[in-house]
């Protein structure tokens, strides 16, 4: 079984080959930039660094639109609700519907802002495998340990979480398989009764995931891991010149949308 | 030299009204391999807990593993470094999101530095066959294959013991062969091996076998001699290895003159008497 988790893209491009925190950093100065100035100018701008970066990725852009897909209702009701509701002399009336050509320029701004946003962010998750964004974060995040923070055992936390995924979704399909066996349905019925077969299968998935967590928390200590200990990675994190380039050019760019 | 020597080991699960161990007696010496049997709920896998450092004695006179005192809190803590801990189910087990990553972890966890982890993550890979698993993740790899992967990240820490509690209960018969062709390579090589087990012909395996039966240990002495004694392997409700019940009716039918307990034993056994 194998499953798409926060939808990495591998492959080996420049985009790819980017320090984690690097990535991080850019994205966040780019939607919180997105957000200081409200200007067609610079949503042009931000718009741009984006779709540079995902040519530069040479992710597909089909995979692009499939991370795009859970966003698609709240674009459509974000466009219909400022056309519909945004002040302004009207160009076209039926009835109570009074549609304004600045409530189409703000529904149009409002809109295009949300898919920069999310294709900024994809930029991030498509490239950057699950564990290294962790680190990332974690490296990050570090200030956060003079206020007692445990930011390293935090991210110890979510890569097992992660690495745990696919064995918690096939023990499920076994769980299911087994109530199937004793004539469970998970197909028949309205939403109510379908939801309340599932409670059979996540009873025993919650008992087996505790004893699990049991046992791994054992095996980790029988592998010396002890809490709040200094620890030292396999694969460090490593900045590079290109990172340090990249972080100059978003920056000049963020100077620039904000500007003009 | 021994490297555990327990005298009188106590233990008692929080909350239970009698202990899980009583006055347990355990002497191993450097590279020998000890075999551990028992029925469920004997204390096998308490044992195997308390031999790693991964709790604490109620008591003991003496109990000393690899030169740390089991029953002192700093001491049950040391032991961890010098004594790996395999256990039955390998999903429970591997805790990098790769197979390199897990390798790593428990050099990670003694803050080696990162080309010293990556010398020795390469050096395990190598071992054991695991190379062109180096990126696959853990989820995607048989049975043998994680168990693999498990016994290579616990000695990818330098041991001097290795412990293991049924590894091989959870694996089909190919993961099986896997992974007790490791253990035999890493006891070939001189690790001390103390291999809890419900499976008679893994404890061919060891020099010597010890019995335990409501926590306390009711023999201690060569898988033969265990084997040998069929009024105590029934009460401990353990069996003969495979080849030795065919020996044993063989035996009973007149056709072999004593028991032979391998395979190649009962071969050459048979092949003798033949006309």
């Amino acid at each position: 079984m194998r499953m798409a988790i926060a939808q990495y893209y591998p492959r080996a491009s420049p985009i790819h080959r980017l320090d984690p925190r690097c990535k991080v950093v850019a994205v966040a100065a780019l939607v919180v930039g997105l957000f200081l100035r409200s200007s067609f100018a610079a949503l042009a701008v931000y718009g741009l660094v984006a779709v540079a970066g995902l040519l530069l990725s040479g992710v597909p852009l089909g995979w692009v639109a499939r991370g795009l897909r859970p966003v698609v209702w709240l674009l459509v009701l974000t466009f219909v609700v400022q056309l519909l509701f945004a002040p302004g002399p009207a160009f076209y009336t039926l009835g109570p519907l009074h549609l304004s050509l600045r409530g189409l320029a703000i529904a149009g701004y409002l809109s295009l802002r949300l898919v920069v946003l999310v294709v900024a962010s994809l930029l991030l998750t498509l490239t950057t495998p699950p564990i290294a964004l962790t680190d990332a974060l974690a490296w990050l995040s570090r200030p956060l340990r003079r206020l007692r923070v445990p930011t390293e055992e935090l991210a110890l936390m979510v890569t097992i979480a992660l690495r745990f995924i696919p064995t918690l979704m096939q023990e499920i399909d076994t769980i299911m398989k087994a109530q199937r066996a004793r004539g469970a349905s998970f197909t028949r019925g309205g939403p109510l009764r379908r939801a309340r077969a599932l409670v059979p299968v996540l009873v025993p998935l919650f008992i087996l995931s505790f004893r699990r967590a049991d046992e791994l928390a054992l095996a980790m200590e029988a592998r010396c891991y002890l809490p709040g200990a200094p620890r030292t990675r396999l694969h460090p994190l490593h900045a590079h010149r290109r990172d340090a380039v990249v972080l100059v050019l978003v920056a000049a760019l963020v100077v620039l949308a904000e500007l003009i | 030299m021994s490297l555990i020597e327990i005298r009188g080991l106590r233990y008692r699960y929080a909350g239970a009204d009698d202990d899980a161990l009583h006055d347990l007696d355990l002497t191993v010496s450097e590279g020998e391999f000890v075999a551990v049997v028992g029925a469920n709920g004997s204390g096998k896998s308490t044992l195997a807990r308390l031999l790693g450092g991964l709790a604490r004695p109620a008591g003991a006179a003496r109990a000393a593993v690899c030169g740390h005192d089991l029953c002192d809190h700093e001491g049950h803590f040391a032991v961890r470094r010098d004594v790996g801990v395999l256990f039955q189910n390998p999903d429970n087990q591997l805790v990098g999101s790769t197979v390199e990553e897990d390798l790593a972890f428990g050099l990670e966890n003694l803050a080696l530095p990162s080309p010293e982890i990556a010398r020795r993550v390469d050096e395990m890979l190598a071992l054991y066959g695991l190379e062109a698993l180096r990126t696959r993740e853990p989820h995607l790899l048989s049975g043998g294959q994680r168990q693999r992967t498990a016994l290579a990240g616990v000695l990818a820490v330098p041991r001097r013991v290795l412990v293991l509690d049924e590894p091989t209960a959870m694996l089909d018969p190919a993961g099986r062969d896997e992974v007790l062709a490791a253990v035999r390579r890493e006891a070939d090589h001189g690790l001390t091996v103390v291999f809890v087990t419900q499976e008679m012909d893994e404890v061919l395996m060891a020099d010597r076998v010890v019995a335990l039966a409501s926590g306390r240990a009711v023999f201690d002495g060569a898988p033969a001699a265990l084997f040998a004694e069929r009024a105590l392997l029934l009460s401990l409700s353990l069996g003969l290895p495979p080849a030795a019940e065919v020996g044993l009716a063989l035996m009973e039918r007149g056709v072999l003159a004593e028991l032979t307990l391998t395979l190649d034993d009962l071969v050459a056994a048979l092949q003798a008497g033949r006309p």
